[in-house]
């Protein structure tokens, strides 16, 4: 369970469920289930196993589970091939792996968390089609 | 004769392709450039566009792959593709049945759909992004 680098320095473990708001300083590595906010300016890891519906603001955040919710993240956001991802994001970088699912608003660029939604911005509804939010000028 | 007819068809002159409207794929000469879906009849271009400078069209549908350059620009309502690379700016709605890779420091703004999303460091995106999800699920196009 311990995190040999030691850059996950809190870990929600696989049969521990989380609801709530939660803020830590350097890293947290979900494997169970969390419902909620999170506020960090570290790292985020969602693991296969872990299910998550919440609202993050992190340095980065990396999903290989089940998440949903808003995402903010000042560096980046990976998405690995396990992931299953429902929700908007915002970030400087993206990196999305083969294989990883996901469905929701995007704002990706230098600037673009410096514009970054408010945390209460509405989820994404599954059934939206795409061409509906593309700005015209 | 049969004989001469069997060694003109090798299967490396055919490739499968996918229609752009109906999902449904088909195989076809790999020297063909346009089309007609055997299933939903639909006209289909296959060949690959390059854009390098700036175009400003209603739709850009092709099963090949759409290259927008360095310098190049594109606003559209709709690309429709078998694949995309964005190096320039891309601004529309982008339906692709292939990956789509957006390199360093180019710029798409607009809605996507793919199956497989590259992202380059620096890149900018804006736009309502389905990735990896079935795109028959959802998708019911008609050419204009």
């Amino acid at each position: 369970m311990a995190d040999p680098t030691g850059e996950f320095t809190t870990v929600i473990g696989p049969d521990a469920k989380f609801e709530g708001k939660l803020s830590f300083e350097k890293g947290l590595r979900l494997q169970g289930q969390l419902n909620g906010e999170i506020s960090t300016a570290g790292k985020l890891q969602v693991t296969k196993e872990a299910q998550m519906d919440a609202n993050v603001d992190a340095s980065a955040i990396i999903i290989e589970g089940k998440v949903k919710g808003n995402l903010s993240a000042t560096d980046r956001i990976e998405l690995k091939s396990s992931a299953r991802y429902e929700g908007n994001l915002t970030a400087s970088k993206l990196v999305v792996e083969e294989g990883a699912v996901f469905v929701g608003q995007v704002s990706v660029g230098p600037d673009a968390p410096k514009g970054k939604p408010s945390a209460g911005i509405a989820r994404p509804n599954p059934a939206a089609q795409p061409g509906q939010g593309a700005p015209r000028t | 004769m049969s004989n001469l007819n069997e060694a003109q068809y090798r299967p490396e002159d055919r490739q499968t392709i996918v229609c752009l409207y109906c999902g449904r794929a088909q195989d076809v000469s790999r020297r063909a450039m346009t089309l007609t879906c055997k299933f939903c009849s639909k006209s289909l271009k296959l060949e690959d566009i390059t854009i390098k400078n700036y175009e400003a069209r209603r739709h850009i549908d092709t099963c090949g792959i759409v290259v927008v350059e360095k310098k190049g620009q594109v606003n559209a309502d709709r690309i429709l593709c078998g694949g995309l690379v964005a190096r320039g700016r891309i601004r529309g709605t982008i339906m692709s049945r292939g990956p789509v890779l957006v390199g360093p420091e180019a710029e798409v703004r607009g809605d996507v759909s793919a199956p497989i999303l590259a992202v380059g460091a620096g890149a900018v995106l804006h736009g309502f992004y389905r990735i990896g999800v079935d795109p028959d699920a959802d998708r019911a196009v008609a050419p204009d």
